[in-house]
C-alpha cells in the first residue's frame, strides 16, 4: 500500500487497500459504516487551529507525517514474555491485549472472567454478526462531529467488545491493553471499544495504551460506553505511550437513568496527545464523575477536552482535573459543562488545577459553563499556581527540607486524583509512575 | 405559586422608558462606505493629512477582514453599505459656547433622560461633554480644568489643537488593524472625547460624557482617548441611553486608555441603549473595543461597567499590564432580558513583573436573554509573581434564558498564581414568596436580590452613577421572574 | 545544677509589610521550664511564635534570637525543626494527597538524620506511633488519612500534639492550641503535653485565655501588648489577668497601635 500521508487522497487509497485486503470479508453493515465514515473524513480533513476546539493544539506534527497501516504482528517469544511481564499486564487478571491494533490471544486472559460478561474482540463479534454489536456500534460517537472518530470508524477492523448483562456485580476489573511495538515506518492504529453495561450491573474497566519502545506511531482510539439504568461503571484510562508517539482518543459515554459513571484519566506519555471525553447524562438521577491527572515534561503536548451534557433534570456531575508541567511542556484543559434547557436541579462542579514546575512550560485552561436552565447549582474553578506556601512552611517546620517538601506536596497534589481510583494494584502502579516522574524526588 | 408568577410577569411588561425620537435635522453623507466617503468625512472635519492617511490605512485593512464569528451571539448579517457614516446636527455650524446657546429641543432630550445638565454642573460638579450623534455640542468646565493643565475636549478639537498627543497615542493601545469593528471605527469615526491629565495632577471632578444615538440608521463610531501622565489620577464616566427604533443600529466605538508611571485611570460605564422590544425586534448592536495600557510602573487601570441595554453587546474592556507592579481591574454587571444577548468580559495581559489583576463579573439573564462571560488572563514568560483572581457569577431568572462562563487562562511563568471561580444561582419563587409574606412587594424583592447580587460591582461606581445603575437594573428586569 | 539556657530573645523588632508588630521583645527560656505567653488579640503573640519557627512573611528589623548557642534567625525552618524546635500551629495546614503517617515518618527520619541517627524502620516507627497515639487519645484511623484533611478543629489540634509526641522536641511552642477545644479535649491535650515534659526540654504556651493554664501550670507568665512584654510574673499573673483583663496593662494613651490587617497577624 501507499502510506497514509499529508495528502488526503492517500487516506482514500489506504481505505481502498484495506477494504481489498481483509476488510472485504466483513459484513455489509460494517463495510457500509466504514464507507460513510471515510467520506465524512475526506470531506472535513484535519481540523486547524482556526477552529475554536483546536485553538491551542496544532495537529501539523500528526497530519504532516505519513503512516502505514500495520500488518498482523509476528511476535517473538521474547517479545511475548516482555509484554506479559509489564507490571500493568501482570496486574490484569482479566484482559484483552492488542498489539499494533490486533488481538493477541496468547497475551489475553479471560480465565477470571465473570460468567455474565461477554468479552471478545470486535472483529470476531462482527464476523458472527452479533446483533447487538451491529445495533450499537458507532451509535454514540458521531462520525459527523469529529474527524478523528470518522477516521477511526473508516479503518475500524478490531478492538474490544465488552458487555455485562443486567443485574450483575462484576468485581474483577476488565483490562483492555493496547501495546504498540514501533517499527522503522510509523504506523497508524485505530483501537475501538464498545462497552455496554446492563441495567443495575456494576463493573470496572481499564483502558491502557503503552509502547514497548520509543518510536513514532499514532494511536487514534475511540471508545463508546453505555451505562444502563441503575448501572455503575468505573472507567480508568492509563495513557503511557512512547515519547515520540501521537495519541488521540475519544471517549463517548452515555449515562442512563440513576446510573453512575466514574472516569479517571491518567496521562503521562506521548509527544502530542488529545483526549476528547464526552459524557451525556441521558436519564434522570444519573451521576457522572470525571477525574484526570496529567503529568508532562520535555516537549510533550497534552490537550484534555471534556464535555458533560446534562440533558435531563436531577443529574449530578463532578469533575477534577489536575496537571503537573515541567520542561517545555504545554497542557490544554478545556472542560465544558452544558446544561440543556429543562435540565433543572442539575448539580455540577468542575475544577482544574495546574502546577507549573518550569518557566518554559505553558498551560491554557478553559473551564466552561454553558447553562440554559435556571434551577441549577453549577460551579467551576481553575487555578494555575505554585505549591501552597503555608503547606511548604508546615512541612519545613517539621524538619523536612525545602526540596523534599516540594516533592512531597507535588506528589500529594497528584495522588489526590490517584487515590480516587478504587482498584488498588492500579493505584500503586500510578503512584510508582508518579514517583518516578517527580523532578524533586521524595523522602523514602 | 401563580400569584407570584403574575406579579413577576407584570414587572416584565414595562416599556423602555427612554424611547423617543427628536426632530433635529441631520446633515448626512450618503449611505455606504468607500474611500470617497472617508475623504469626505476627513474634509468635513478639517483634518490634517496624518488623520486621513490613518483612516485610509484602516479602511484598506478593513476590507480584507472578516466579521468575527466566535462570540456566543447570533444576529442577521449587517449590511455595511447601507449605513450612513457621517451625521452632524445642523446647529453645528454655529456651535454653542454655553448651555444657553444649546437648542431647547436638545435640552428637552436630556430632561427626558433625567440628565439636567445645568443642575448637574452646579450640584455635582460634573463636566459633561455631550455628544449628540457624532459631534460635540457642549463642553463645560473647560476653563477650570485647563487651569490645572487638564485637556478635556472633543476628539475633533484635539486633532486640531493637540495633534502631537494624538500622533503619539492614537492607536497605541488599539491599533487600527486590531479587529474588524475597531478597524471599521478607525476608518470612519466622527468624534468622541479626548482627555489628558498632566503629571502629578489629580483631576478634581469626575469627567463625564453622554453619548446618544439619534439619527435613523446612523452608525455611531466614537473614539475616546485618555492619557494619564505620571502620577496623575482621573475618574471618567460614560453613560448612554438611546431612543427607540425598529431597525438595528450598529455602535462600534473604540476607547483607549494610557496610564504612565504611578498614574491611575478609573473608567465607569452605564450602558442603557435600546435593547429591542419584547419580541427581540430592533435594538442596538454594541460592538465596542475598550482597552487600557498600564505603561508605567505602579500604574492602575480600573474598568467598571453596568451593561443593561443593547440588543447585542460584544465588548471586553481590557488592560495590558506592562509596567512593573501595575494593577488592572474589571468590575462588570451585564443584564440580558427578553431577547438580549451579551458576550462580554475582559482581557488581562500580564507582561510586567509583580502585576496584579482582579476580575469580578456578575451576569444576569432573564426571559430569553443570553449572557456570556468571556475573559482572558494571560501571563507572559517574563512576568514573575503575577497574581490574578477572577470571580464570575451568574443569576438566572426564568428557565428560557442562558448564562455562560468561558474563561481562558494562560500561564507561561511558574511563579504565576491565577485563580478563577464561577457559580450560578437563581431567584426562586420561594424567595419571592418569603419576601411577600414579610410585606415586601415582588418588585422590591427582585430588585433587592439583584442589587445584592451586584453589590460588589456597584460599589465600585461613583455614588451618583451607582444610584442610576440600581434604578436601571430594576427597570431592565421588569416582569422577568417566572 | 545550672539549667541549660535554650532560648534568648533580645530586643526583637519585626514587621509585616508596613505594620510594626514586634517592638522590642525580650524573653529567656531555660530547660525544664514552662512559659505562658499571654496577651490580647493582635498583640503579636502568634507573630513571635511564627518568627521563632522561621516564617519568612515577617521581616525582623532589629534584635537577635539565640537558640542553644546558635543564631536562630539564620536557620531555615527545617533546620530549626531538626535542632528540636517545634511549633504547634494555631491553624494546622491541610495537605491533600499526603498520608499522615508517611508525612510523620519523613519528618522523624529527617530529624534523626540530622542527629546522625539511623532511619527508623517501618516496624519500629509503627510501634512508636501506636504508643504516642495513646498519649493524645487520637483515633488511629486519622493516621491513614491525608494530613489534617477533613479533620475537625479538635482533631487537628490533637494531631499537632501527637506529632510533638513523636518528634520529641527540645523547645515546643504551642500556638493557641487551646482554641477550638472543648473541655475534655483540652484536658487530654494538656495531659499529653505534661507527660512529655522533661528536665531537658521546655514549653512555651501561647494563649489568650487562662483556661489552658489550669492544666499546664506555667513557671512564668508573660504579657505581650503592642509587641512588647509589658509584665512578667508567676502563674498568679494569669489568674489576675483572668479577673482584670488586659486593659490595666495597656499603655496610655490607647489607640496608638495600628490595627493589623487581616492575615498579617494570626493571633
Amino acid at each position: 500500500m501507499t502510506p497514509l500521508a499529508h495528502d488526503l487522497n492517500s487516506y482514500q487509497a489506504g481505505f481502498e487497500w484495506r477494504e481489498r485486503h481483509g476488510g472485504g470479508d466483513d459484513p455489509v453493515w460494517l463495510r457500509e459504516m466504514r464507507g460513510k465514515a471515510i467520506a465524512q473524513f475526506l470531506d472535513t480533513g484535519f481540523p486547524g487551529t482556526d477552529e475554536e476546539e483546536w485553538r491551542f493544539t496544532n495537529l501539523a506534527p500528526i497530519a504532516e507525517r505519513s503512516y502505514r497501516l500495520p500488518e498482523f504482528p509476528t511476535l517473538e517469544a521474547s517479545t511475548i514474555r516482555r509484554i506479559a511481564s509489564l507490571p500493568v499486564v501482570a496486574a490484569a487478571h482479566c484482559r484483552l491485549v492488542f498489539v499494533n491494533g490486533y488481538l493477541i490471544p496468547e497475551l489475553s486472559s479471560t480465565s477470571h472472567l465473570h460468567p455474565s460478561v461477554q468479552l471478545q474482540n470486535i472483529a470476531s463479534a462482527a464476523l458472527t454478526s452479533d446483533s447487538i454489536v451491529e445495533r450499537e456500534l458507532s451509535q454514540y460517537a458521531a462520525v459527523s462531529k469529529s474527524s478523528f472518530t470518522a477516521l477511526n470508524t473508516a479503518f475500524l477492523h478490531d478492538g474490544a467488545y465488552v458487555r455485562v448483562v443486567p443485574s450483575q456485580a462484576v468485581d474483577e476489573p476488565i483490562y483492555l491493553i493496547y501495546v504498540t511495538v514501533p517499527a522503522a515506518d510509523p504506523v497508524m492504529i485505530f483501537p475501538r471499544n464498545l462497552i455496554l453495561i446492563g441495567e443495575n450491573s456494576t463493573a470496572k474497566l481499564v483502558e491502557v495504551y503503552l509502547s514497548l519502545a520509543d518510536g513514532i506511531y499514532w494511536n487514534n482510539a475511540v471508545s463508546e460506553t453505555v451505562i444502563g439504568e441503575g448501572a455503575r461503571l468505573e472507567h480508568i484510562k492509563y495513557q503511557l505511550e512512547a515519547e515520540s508517539a501521537f495519541h488521540i482518543s475519544t471517549q463517548q459515554s452515555h449515562i442512563g437513568r440513576d446510573a453512575v459513571y466514574s472516569s479517571t484519566s491518567i496521562a503521562m506519555g506521548s509527544r502530542l496527545a488529545r483526549n476528547n471525553l464526552n459524557a451525556i447524562l441521558a436519564g434522570m438521577g444519573g451521576e457522572c464523575t470525571l477525574n484526570g491527572l496529567y503529568l508532562i515534561a520535555g516537549n510533550q503536548r497534552l490537550d484534555n477536552h471534556t464535555l458533560i451534557e446534562h440533558t435531563v433534570p436531577e443529574c449530578a456531575s463532578h469533575e477534577l482535573y489536575k496537571g503537573i508541567l515541567n520542561g517545555h511542556s504545554h497542557a490544554v484543559f478545556n472542560g465544558r459543562v452544558r446544561v440543556r434547557p429543562g435540565a433543572q436541579k442539575t448539580d455540577a462542579k468542575q475544577t482544574n488545577k495546574n502546577l507549573l514546575l518550569s518557566n518554559d512550560a505553558l498551560v491554557n485552561t478553559q473551564p466552561q459553563l454553558e447553562i440554559y436552565a435556571d434551577d441549577v447549582k453549577c460551579t467551576h474553578g481553575a487555578t494555575i499556581g505554585q505549591l501552597d506556601e503555608e503547606a511548604v512552611f508546615y512541612l519545613r517546620s517539621r524538619g523536612i527540607d525545602l526540596e523534599a517538601a516540594s516533592g512531597l506536596l507535588t506528589y500529594g497534589f497528584a495522588s489526590d486524583v490517584i487515590d480516587r481510583v478504587s482498584v488498588e494494584p492500579l493505584r500503586n502502579l500510578f503512584n510508582d509512575a508518579l514517583r518516578e516522574r517527580l523532578p524533586q524526588g521524595l523522602p523514602d | 405559586m401563580p400569584t407570584t408568577t403574575n406579579d413577576i410577569q407584570s414587572l416584565v411588561d414595562q416599556e423602555y422608558k427612554y424611547g423617543f425620537v427628536t426632530d433635529i435635522e441631520s446633515e448626512t453623507v450618503p449611505p455606504g462606505l468607500n474611500e470617497e466617503i472617508i475623504r469626505l468625512i476627513s474634509v468635513k472635519k478639517h483634518e490634517p493629512d496624518f488623520m486621513l492617511e490613518w483612516r485610509l490605512n484602516a479602511y484598506r485593512r478593513w476590507i480584507t477582514m472578516k466579521e468575527p464569528k466566535w462570540p456566543h451571539v447570533h444576529y442577521p448579517p449587517i449590511d455595511y453599505q447601507s449605513i450612513i457614516y457621517y451625521a452632524a446636527p445642523k446647529s453645528n455650524a454655529d456651535r454653542p459656547k454655553s448651555l444657553d446657546e444649546v437648542s431647547p429641543e436638545l435640552l428637552a432630550i436630556y430632561d427626558k433622560l433625567g440628565v439636567p445638565l445645568q443642575e448637574r454642573e452646579i450640584l455635582a460638579g460634573v463636566a459633561v461633554d455631550a455628544v449628540l450623534d457624532s459631534v460635540s455640542v457642549a463642553t463645560t468646565f473647560k476653563n477650570k480644568l485647563s487651569e490645572l493643565g487638564i485637556i478635556f475636549c472633543s476628539f475633533s478639537e484635539a486633532v486640531q489643537e493637540h495633534l502631537d498627543l494624538i500622533k503619539q497615542y492614537l492607536g497605541s493601545v488599539v491599533p487600527y488593524s486590531d479587529n474588524f469593528f475597531a478597524t471599521l471605527n478607525s476608518a470612519v469615526f466622527t468624534d468622541g472625547s479626548f482627555c489628558y491629565i498632566p503629571p502629578g495632577v489629580r483631576c478634581p471632578i469626575e469627567l463625564s460624557t453622554y453619548f446618544r444615538i439619534n439619527a435613523a440608521a446612523t452608525g455611531q463610531f466614537e473614539r475616546t482617548l485618555i492619557i494619564a501622565d505620571k502620577g496623575s489620577y482621573v475618574s471618567y464616566l460614560e453613560g448612554c441611553t438611546a431612543p427607540m427604533r425598529d431597525e438595528n443600529q450598529l455602535h462600534a466605538a473604540v476607547v483607549e486608555l494610557i496610564a504612565l508611571e504611578d498614574a491611575e485611570i478609573k473608567y465607569s460605564t452605564v450602558q442603557n441603549w435600546y435593547p429591542g422590544d419584547k419580541e427581540g425586534k430592533g435594538g442596538i448592536y454594541n460592538f465596542v473595543t475598550k482597552r487600557g495600557r498600564c505603561i508605567g510602573a505602579r500604574s492602575k487601570i480600573s474598568w467598571t461597567q453596568v451593561e443593561t441595554g443593547s440588543a447585542i453587546t460584544w465588548k471586553y474592556p481590557s488592560v495590558i499590564l506592562q509596567g512593573e507592579s501595575s494593577v488592572g481591574e474589571f468590575y462588570s454587571v451585564a443584564l440580558t432580558n427578553n431577547y438580549q444577548q451579551a458576550d462580554t468580559g475582559t482581557k488581562m495581559i500580564h507582561i510586567g513583573k509583580n502585576t496584579h489583576s482582579t476580575i469580578v463579573s456578575k451576569g444576569i439573564a432573564a426571559a430569553h436573554g443570553q449572557n456570556t462571560y468571556r475573559g482572558l488572563v494571560k501571563v507572559l514568560r517574563g512576568a514573575d509573581n503575577v497574581r490574578n483572581y477572577s470571580q464570575c457569577d451568574s443569576l438566572l431568572i426564568g428557565d428560557q434564558c442562558g448564562a455562560h462562563t468561558f474563561p481562558y487562562l494562560e500561564a507561561h511563568n511558574r511563579t504565576a498564581q491565577i485563580e478563577h471561580e464561577a457559580s450560578t444561582s437563581k431567584i426562586g419563587e420561594d424567595q419571592i414568596f418569603y419576601c411577600k409574606q414579610r410585606g415586601i412587594s415582588a418588585e422590591d424583592a427582585v430588585s433587592m436580590i439583584v442589587n445584592g447580587f451586584c453589590k460588589q460591582v456597584l460599589k465600585e461606581l461613583p455614588m451618583e452613577f451607582a444610584v442610576e445603575a440600581q434604578k436601571l437594573l430594576g427597570v431592565s428586569l421588569e416582569g422577568s421572574v417566572g | 545544677m545550672e539549667k541549660e539556657r535554650l532560648l534568648t530573645v533580645r530586643n526583637l523588632h519585626a514587621k509585616a509589610g508596613d505594620i510594626d508588630i514586634l517592638q522590642g521583645v525580650d524573653l529567656t527560656v531555660n530547660a525544664g521550664e514552662v512559659h505562658a505567653l499571654m496577651g490580647p488579640n493582635g498583640s503579636g503573640k502568634s507573630t513571635l511564635a511564627q518568627i521563632l519557627a522561621g516564617r519568612d512573611q515577617y521581616e525582623v528589623t532589629e534584635g537577635e534570637v539565640i537558640y542553644r548557642g546558635k543564631n536562630l534567625l539564620e536557620l531555615a525552618p527545617e533546620e530549626r525543626a531538626c535542632e528540636g524546635l517545634f511549633l504547634a500551629f494555631q491553624y494546622p495546614v491541610e495537605i491533600p494527597g499526603v498520608n499522615n503517617t508517611y508525612f510523620l515518618k519523613a519528618a522523624l527520619n529527617a530529624i534523626r538524620k540530622h542527629r546522625g541517627e539511623e532511619d527508623l524502620d517501618a516496624v519500629d516507627f509503627l510501634a512508636l506511633v501506636k504508643e504516642r497515639l495513646q498519649l493524645v487519645e487520637m483515633d488511629p484511623s486519622l493516621l491513614s488519612r491525608p494530613v489534617n484533611e477533613g479533620f475537625s478543629g479538635g482533631e487537628k489540634k490533637r494531631n499537632e500534639i501527637f506529632q510533638m509526641a513523636v518528634l520529641e522536641p527540645i523547645l515546643a511552642i504551642l500556638d493557641e492550641t487551646d482554641s477550638g477545644l472543648d473541655i475534655d479535649a483540652l484536658r487530654i491535650v494538656a495531659a499529653g503535653v505534661n507527660r512529655l515534659k522533661r528536665p531537658d526540654n521546655a514549653t512555651v504556651v501561647v494563649t489568650h485565655y487562662q483556661r489552658l493554664l489550669n492544666y499546664i501550670v506555667p513557671d512564668f507568665v508573660h504579657v505581650l501588648i503592642d509587641g512588647r512584654i509589658v509584665k512578667s510574673g508567676d502563674k498568679n499573673l494569669a489568674l489576675e489577668l483572668e479577673n482584670r483583663g488586659y486593659d490595666w496593662l495597656e499603655e496610655q494613651p490607647k489607640g496608638r497601635r495600628k490595627t493589623p490587617q487581616r492575615g498579617a497577624l494570626v493571633s
